[in-house]
C-alpha cells in the first residue's frame, strides 16, 4: 500500500516537474526579432537547403558558397537584375580594337574591411595567382581567366589585362572572380603550385572577421549551421539597407518553409514547386516565381567508343525520344506548373542569345513510333523494340539533385516510352556517383538525367559540348569537329552581332544532333515574409553569385 | 537507430534437463496459452496477406494520380493523396510488399549466417568457437547505421543491397542464442549416443542438433524481421533506398522532401509510421512468445546482447543477506 | 589477482578489436565508387591537370598499400586526415561536431533511462494489471516507431511552438547568459525528445524483465513474508538487482550515443556528427567518413570495455 502510493506519487511528481520545466522553457526565452540590428535596417534571416561548404574561394563548389563570395568580395563587374553587365569594383572599362587588351578603371580610395587599401593591385594579384597556380591550388579560378596572358596594376586604380587571344566571354568570365586581399592571401600561395591556397580556412574567429571588400563582412560561420554577415562600413559601393543578414542551412525544404511560416526566418531561397502552392495560401508570405536559368536534361551517351548501345548515338533516335517526351504533362504534374518547355540549352532568360527559331517538337507518340520504325527497330515479343540484336531497354542514371521533380518527370517519361517500345529503368544515385559515371568519355552509362543552372553568357553551356570538355564538364561525350570549329570562332569573336550569329549556328547544330534533350526550363521560386521587400530577383533567385543587387535594396516595410 | 537490439542472447542460462525434449516439441501448445503471442502472430499474418493480395485490394493506381495534390482524407480517398495526387492508401498497401520483403529476406540472411555461426561455434567449440565468437564481437561493435550508410553508398541503392547489408549486420545476436542452445543440446543423451556410434561430427550437428535449435532460430528470425524493417525505413529516409520502390520508408522520405509538413499533409506521414510500428510490434510479440514457449527461463535474460546472467546480488547462497 | 587479470584480458581484446576496426575502416572507404575527384572536377572550366592535382594532393594516385601505411602513420599522430569538402583537418571538424551532438543525445538518453526505469519498475511491480499492460504497450509502441517518423511527428505537433532547426537562434539581440542558455535548451527539446522516445521503450522492457525475475526470487518472497515493508523490499533488493542490467545498458548505450543520432540530426538539421556523416557520404568525403566511423566504432569498443569492468565490479562471480 505504502509503497504503491509512495511510488506512484514520486512518479507523478517527476512528471509534473518535467512538464512545468518544459512549459517554462517553451514560453520563456526571448524570441529573435530579426527586426532591430546594430544600426537600424534590421537583420534578414535567409533559409537555404544547399550548405555553404567552405569560405575559401579556392575550395568551395556549392552555389551557395559562391553567392557568399559575391557579397563579401569585390568583383570587377557584375550583372544587374536584367542580366546586363554593370560596373562593380571597376567603374569603367575599355577593350582594345584587336581584343587583346582590356583596361579597367577601379574605384579610388577603396578599403578592405580591416582598413587596408583595396586597389587594382589586389585585382592584379588575384588574376596573376589564378594564372600561375591555375593547374594547382587556384584551379577553381582557371576558368575565370581563360585566355588571359597577364594582369598589371599600372596605377592604384588602373588595371590592365593582356589577353593571349581575344575572348568573347571575357567580361562574363572575369565577373565570376572574387578579388582577394593580397595582404591576407599571398602568404598562403606556397607549396606545389600554390597548394597552400586551399588550406586557409578563411573563417571568422572570435574577434576577427573575414577580411572582406564587398557590401558585407562575414562575422560568423558554422558548417551545416548558420553563417552571419554584417554591413561592411567601408564598402565602396552603395550602402545596403539591411544591417546584416544570416543564412541558415536546413536539411529539407519542409524545414525551411515551416520556419518561414512560423516566423523563425524571413526569406527562403529556392523553394521547390510542391511548397509554393501552400505558401501562396498564406497571406503573410510573398511567393515570387519567374522563368529561371534552370534547365533539366535527358542525357545521351554519345561517346563513339561506347559500343553496347550504338543506336543511342543516332540523331534519329534522339529525335524520336524528343517526340515521346510529354513536356506539358511533365510541367503540370512534375513541376506543378512551375516550368516552361525548353529546347535549346541556351535558355530563354539569356535574352537574345536564345535562338527563337529552335522549338522542341510537340508530344507525338505516333511520330516517335514512326521514326523508330523507319530506323528499322522492330518490335520484339514483349513490346520492346530490338536494335542491333538487343532490346531497347536502358538504365537511366538519375542524380540526387533531381529527386523530386526530376524523378516525377522520369515516371512520366518511362510510361510514355513504353508506348514506343522502349523500356527505361531508374538507377538513382548520389551526385558524386553520377558525376563519376557520366564523366566523358564514359562507357559506364547510357542515359542520364540531371540539370544545369548555367550563367547568362552562352559560352559556358556551348563549351560543355566541345571535345576539350572530355574529362571536364561534358557528360554526353559529344565531339564534333564542325561544332568545335564554330565554338573556337565564337569564343574569340568580339563583334557582338557576328558572335550572335555563330551562337545561333551552334544552337541549330545542337538541335539537329541533340546530344542531350533539354526538356524543361524550371521556374525559380523564392519566398519571403511580406514585412520585407526590395529583393532583387533574377532567374536564379535573390541569393545568387550573379549580382549583389539581390539583397542591396532589401528593407522592412 | 543504432542501439542495443532487443534480442535474446542467453549463454549459461539456457536450460538443460530431460523435460526439454518434450517442451521443444510442443511450442504450439505453449503459444496458445500466450495471448500476446497470438495477437502478434495475427498482426504479422494480416500484413502478409495484405502484401500478397496487394494489387487486388488497392483502390487506386499507385503510379497515376487519382486526386488533387495533398488532398486530405475523405470518403473517396480514405487516407488522402500524396504530393503527386496518388492515393495514399494504395501506396501504403503497395508499400507492404517491399517493406515485408526486405524485412523477411534480411532476417533470413541474418538467420542463415547467425544460425550457422552459432551452430558451428556451439557444437564444435574449441578454435572454431573462439574465432567465430571474436568475429561476432567485432560485428557487434560496429555501429550499424553508419556502416549501413557506407555500404549502401558503396553498392548503390538497390533493394537487394539493402537486404544484404541489413542481414550482414544483424546476425550477431542470433549467433549467440544459437550457440548457447547448441552447447546445451550437445550435452544431451541422444547426441552423445550418436557421437559414440561413430557418426561424423558434422553429420551429428546437422541431423541431431540442428532440429533442436531450429525453433529457437525461427523465433530469433522473427525478432530480426522487426529490426530489419526498422533499419530499412532508416536507410530509405537517408536516401539510400530504391526511390522507385514504394515502401513505407520511401513514403516517409518523400513526404519529408516534398514539403508535406508545410502543406499540412499529416496523412502523408502518419500512416506509414503506424504501419511499421504495427508490424514490428507484431513480430516482437510473436517472436518473444515462441522463445518463451521454447525456453521459459529465457524470460528476462533474453533482452540483453551481452552474455551475462542476471544473478541476484543478494540472495541465495553464502552471499545472501 | 582475478580482477586485474580480467581487466587486462578484456583490455587486450579491446585493443585487437580496435586495430581490426582501423583496417576495416580503411578498406571499406577506399572501395567506394564515385571518387571525390570526379565530383570536385565539376567546377567551371576544370582542366584534367586540376583533377590530377587533386588526386595527387590526397594521395589517391598511390597504391592502396601505400595509402594504408600513410593512414596508419597519420593515425599514430592523431591525424585523421584532411576533409575533402573544406580542406580542414578532420579531427577539428569532428571535435566541433561531437561537441554539438553529445549534449543533445545525452539529454535524450538521460530522460530515456529515467523514464524507462520508472515505467519498467512500475510495470513489474504492478504486474499483469492495467498499469503493466499500458506501460509495456506504450513502451513497445514507441520502440517500434521509426526514429525519423517520431521526429517528424514532433515537428508536426510542436513545430509552431518550439524551434525545429539548429542549435540556437543566431539573431538574438544582446542575449544574457540566461537567455542564451534557455534558447539553446529550447532548440534541444525536440531532438532530445525524439531520442528519448525511441530509446526508452527498450529500457522499460528490460528493466521490467529484470525486476520481474528478481521479484520471483526466494529471498524477496522471504523478505515479504517476514513482513518487511514493500518499499524497503523494493529499494533494498529489487532495485539493487535491477541496477545491474540498467547500468550495463547505460554503459552500452553510451557507446552508441554518438552513433545513434544520424536520423534525428537529419530531421532537425542539428549540426552534429550524425549530420556530418550523412553529408560526408553524399560528398564522398573519405577522410571525414573514415574519421567519424573510427571515432564511433572505437567509442563503442571503449564503452563496452567499461561496461565489462563495471559489470565485473558489480558481480565478480561471472565466469566467462
Amino acid at each position: 500500500m505504502y509503497a504503491r502510493r509512495g511510488f506512484t506519487s514520486v512518479f507523478a511528481a517527476t512528471t509534473l516537474a518535467i512538464m512545468l520545466g518544459l512549459g517554462l522553457v517553451a514560453c520563456g526565452s526571448s524570441s529573435s526579432t530579426g527586426g532591430t540590428g546594430s544600426s537600424g535596417g534590421g537583420d534578414l534571416r535567409i533559409g537555404i537547403h544547399l550548405s555553404i561548404d567552405s569560405l575559401n574561394p579556392f575550395v568551395a563548389v556549392q552555389t551557395s558558397s559562391i553567392a557568399v563570395f559575391e557579397y563579401i568580395y569585390p568583383a570587377l563587374v557584375q550583372y544587374n537584375t536584367s542580366l546586363s553587365i554593370v560596373p562593380d569594383f571597376a567603374t569603367s572599362w575599355s577593350e582594345s580594337p584587336n581584343g587583346l587588351l582590356w583596361t579597367f578603371h577601379t574605384r579610388p580610395h577603396a578599403k578592405w574591411s580591416d582598413g587596408r587599401p583595396l586597389t587594382a593591385s589586389d585585382a592584379a594579384w588575384t588574376i596573376d595567382t589564378a594564372l600561375k597556380d591555375g593547374t594547382g591550388g587556384a584551379a577553381e579560378f582557371a576558368g575565370y581567366v581563360a585566355g588571359v596572358k597577364s594582369a598589371t596594376a599600372t596605377t592604384s586604380d588602373t588595371l590592365v589585362v593582356r589577353m593571349a587571344a581575344p575572348q568573347a566571354a571575357f567580361l562574363a568570365n572575369i565577373r565570376q572572380m572574387p578579388i582577394l586581399p593580397e595582404h591576407v592571401w599571398s602568404k598562403y600561395a606556397t607549396g606545389k603550385e600554390g597548394a597552400g591556397l586551399r588550406t586557409y580556412p578563411n573563417q571568422p574567429s572570435s574577434g576577427h572577421e573575414v577580411v572582406s571588400g564587398g557590401p558585407f563582412v562575414c562575422t560568423q560561420y558554422q558548417h551545416l549551421g548558420v553563417a552571419l554577415f554584417e554591413r561592411n562600413p567601408v564598402f565602396y559601393g552603395p550602402e545596403p539597407k539591411i544591417a546584416g543578414f544570416g543564412i541558415q542551412y536546413f536539411t529539407s525544404p519542409d524545414a525551411e518553409l515551416l520556419a518561414l511560416k512560423n516566423g523563425q526566418i524571413d526569406a527562403v531561397w529556392d523553394v521547390p514547386p510542391s511548397g509554393a502552392s501552400s505558401l501562396r495560401a498564406d497571406n503573410s508570405i510573398v511567393v515570387h516565381s519567374q522563368l529561371g536559368l534552370n534547365a533539366h536534361d535527358f542525357i545521351f551517351n554519345d561517346y563513339s567508343k561506347q559500343t553496347t548501345d550504338p543506336e543511342l548515338a543516332l540523331p534519329t533516335v534522339h529525335l524520336a525520344f524528343d517526340y515521346a517526351i510529354n513536356r506539358p504533362e511533365i510541367i503540370k504534374d512534375a513541376f506543378d506548373g512551375y516550368a516552361q518547355p525548353a529546347s535549346s540549352p541556351i535558355l530563354a532568360p539569356t535574352g537574345r542569345w536564345h535562338d527563337p527559331a529552335i522549338e522542341s517538337p510537340p508530344f507525338n507518340l505516333a511520330k516517335a513510333n514512326q521514326l523508330l520504325d523507319q530506323a528499322g527497330f522492330k518490335n520484339g515479343s514483349n513490346g520492346i523494340r530490338v536494335a542491333d540484336g538487343h532490346p531497347m531497354a536502358y538504365t537511366v542514371v538519375l542524380a540526387a539533385d533531381e529527386l523530386g521533380a526530376g524523378s516525377a518527370a522520369f515516371q512520366i517519361i518511362q510510361t510514355d516510352f513504353q508506348k514506343i517500345g522502349v523500356r527505361l529503368t531508374l538507377d538513382s544515385v548520389d551526385d558524386a556517383t553520377a558525376a563519376g559515371l557520366e564523366l566523358a568519355p564514359s562507357t559506364k552509362f547510357h542515359i542520364g538525367m540531371w540539370g544545369w543552372t548555367p550563367p547568362p553568357d552562352p559560352n559556358f553551356m556551348l563549351n560543355t559540348y566541345t571535345c576539350s570538355q572530355w574529362g571536364g564538364w561534358s557528360e554526353t561525350g559529344f565531339c564534333d569537329s564542325t561544332y568545335d570549329h564554330l565554338y573556337n570562332e565564337e569564343a574569340a569573336e568580339t563583334n557582338p552581332a557576328k558572335r550572335l550569329q555563330m551562337v545561333y549556328k551552334m544552337e541549330e547544330l545542337l538541335a539537329q544532333k541533340l546530344p542531350e534533350i533539354i526538356y524543361v526550363d524550371a521556374d525559380w521560386i523564392d519566398a519571403w515574409n511580406n514585412k520585407w521587400t526590395g529583393f532583387g530577383e533574377t532567374p536564379q533567385g535573390f541569393f545568387t553569385p550573379l549580382t549583389t543587387m539581390g539583397l542591396l535594396n532589401v528593407h522592412q516595410l | 537507430m543504432s542501439t542495443v537490439p532487443v534480442i535474446a542472447t542467453p549463454t549459461e542460462s539456457a536450460p538443460t534437463g530431460p523435460d526439454q525434449t518434450s517442451r521443444a516439441g510442443k511450442p504450439l501448445g505453449a503459444l496458445r496459452r500466450r495471448p500476446a503471442a497470438l495477437v502478434g502472430c495475427a498482426i504479422v499474418l494480416a500484413f502478409v496477406i495484405v502484401a500478397i493480395i496487394a494489387p487486388v485490394i488497392e483502390p487506386f493506381s499507385t503510379v497515376n494520380p487519382s486526386g488533387t495534390v495533398y488532398a486530405p482524407p475523405s470518403l473517396h480517398h480514405l487516407l488522402g493523396t500524396n504530393n503527386a495526387g496518388i492515393d495514399m492508401l494504395s501506396l501504403l498497401i503497395q508499400g507492404t510488399r517491399i517493406s515485408l520483403l526486405v524485412g523477411f529476406c534480411a532476417a533470413v540472411v541474418a538467420g542463415l549466417i547467425g544460425g550457422s555461426v552459432g551452430l558451428i561455434s556451439g557444437y564444435f567449440g574449441g578454435a572454431a568457437d573462439v574465432i567465430l565468437m571474436r568475429l561476432t564481437d567485432f560485428f557487434l561493435v560496429v555501429p550499424p547505421i553508419p556502416l549501413m550508410i557506407a555500404i549502401a553508398a558503396v553498392w548503390g541503392p538497390s533493394l537487394w543491397h539493402i537486404i544484404l547489408v541489413i542481414g550482414l549486420l544483424l546476425w550477431t545476436s542470433t549467433a549467440r542464442v544459437i550457440r548457447a542452445q547448441a552447447k546445451s543440446v550437445k550435452e544431451r543423451g541422444f547426441v552423445k549416443r550418436a557421437q559414440s556410434l561413430g557418426q561424423r561430427r558434422s553429420r551429428v550437428m546437422v541431423r541431431h542438433v540442428l532440429p533442436h535449435v531450429a525453433p529457437l532460430l525461427l523465433a530469433n528470425v522473427v525478432l530480426i524481421i522487426a529490426l530489419s524493417i526498422f533499419y530499412e525505413t532508416a536507410l530509405d529516409f537517408l536516401g539510400l533506398g530504391d526511390p522507385t520502390a514504394v515502401s513505407w520508408g520511401t513514403i516517409i522520405q518523400t513526404a519529408f522532401l516534398q514539403t508535406a509538413i508545410t502543406d499540412g499533409a499529416w496523412w502523408a506521414i502518419v500512416p506509414a509510421g503506424v504501419a511499421v510500428a504495427l508490424v514490428i510490434i507484431g513480430c516482437y510479440l510473436f517472436g518473444q512468445g515462441i522463445e518463451e514457449a521454447l525456453n521459459p527461463r529465457l524470460r528476462g535474460a533474453h533482452v540483453l546482447v551481452r552474455p551475462w546472467k542476471l544473478r541476484p546480488l543478494v540472495g541465495r547462497g553464502p552471499d545472501a543477506t | 589477482m582475478r580482477g586485474v587479470d580480467y581487466a587486462v584480458r578484456r583490455g587486450l581484446l579491446a585493443l585487437v578489436t580496435i586495430f581490426v576496426v582501423l583496417t576495416f575502416n580503411f578498406v571499406l572507404f577506399r572501395t567506394l565508387p564515385g571518387s571525390v575527384v570526379t565530383d570536385m572536377s565539376r567546377i567551371p572550366n576544370a582542366t584534367p591537370a586540376f583533377r590530377e592535382a587533386i588526386a595527387h594532393e590526397f594521395g589517391l594516385d598511390k597504391s592502396k598499400w601505400d595509402q594504408y601505411v600513410i593512414y596508419l602513420r597519420q593515425l599514430a599522430h592523431g591525424n585523421l586526415g584532411v576533409s575533402y569538402a573544406n580542406e580542414q583537418p578532420v579531427a577539428s571538424n569532428l571535435r566541433t561536431d561531437i561537441a554539438n551532438t553529445v549534449p543533445m543525445v545525452s539529454l535524450g538518453t538521460l530522460v530515456a533511462v529515467v523514464l524507462g526505469t520508472v515505467t519498467g519498475v512500475l510495470a513489474a511491480w504492478r504486474r499483469r494489471t492495467a498499469v503493466d499492460h499500458i506501460s509495456t504497450g506504450v513502451a513497445l509502441a514507441f520502440y517500434s516507431f521509426p526514429t525519423q517518423w517520431l521526429g517528424l511527428m514532433l515537428v508536426l505537433l510542436f513545430g509552431a511552438y518550439l524551434p525545429t532547426t539548429g542549435m540556437h537562434d543566431p539573431f538574438l539581440v544582446n542575449p544574457t547568459a540566461w537567455q542564451r542558455f534557455m534558447d539553446a535548451l529550447r532548440h534541444m527539446i525536440l531532438p532530445s525528445a525524439t531520442i528519448a522516445l525511441t530509446l526508452y521503450g527498450q529500457y522499460t522492457l528490460i528493466v521490467r524483465s529484470a525486476v520481474l525475475e528478481t521479484l520471483g526470487e526466494d529471498y524477496v518472497l522471504t523478505a515479504r513474508a517476514k513482513g518487511l515493508k514493500p518499499s524497503i523490499v523494493l529499494r533494498r533488493h529489487v532495485l539493487r538487482n535491477a541496477m545491474l542490467p540498467i547500468v550495463t545498458l547505460i554503459a552500452l548505450s553510451l557507446g552508441y550515443i554518438v552513433g545513434g543520432a544520424i536520423l534525428v540530426e537529419t530531421v532537425f538539421t542539428w549540426p552534429g556528427i550524425g549530420l556530418a556523416v550523412y553529408q560526408a557520404v553524399n560528398e564522398r568525403d573519405y577522410p571525414m567518413l573514415q574519421g567519424a566511423f573510427l571515432l564511433l566504432t572505437c567509442s563503442v569498443v571503449i564503452f563496452n570495455y567499461l561496461a565489462d569492468l563495471i559489470y565485473f565490479k558489480l558481480d565478480p562471480r561471472i565466469t566467462k
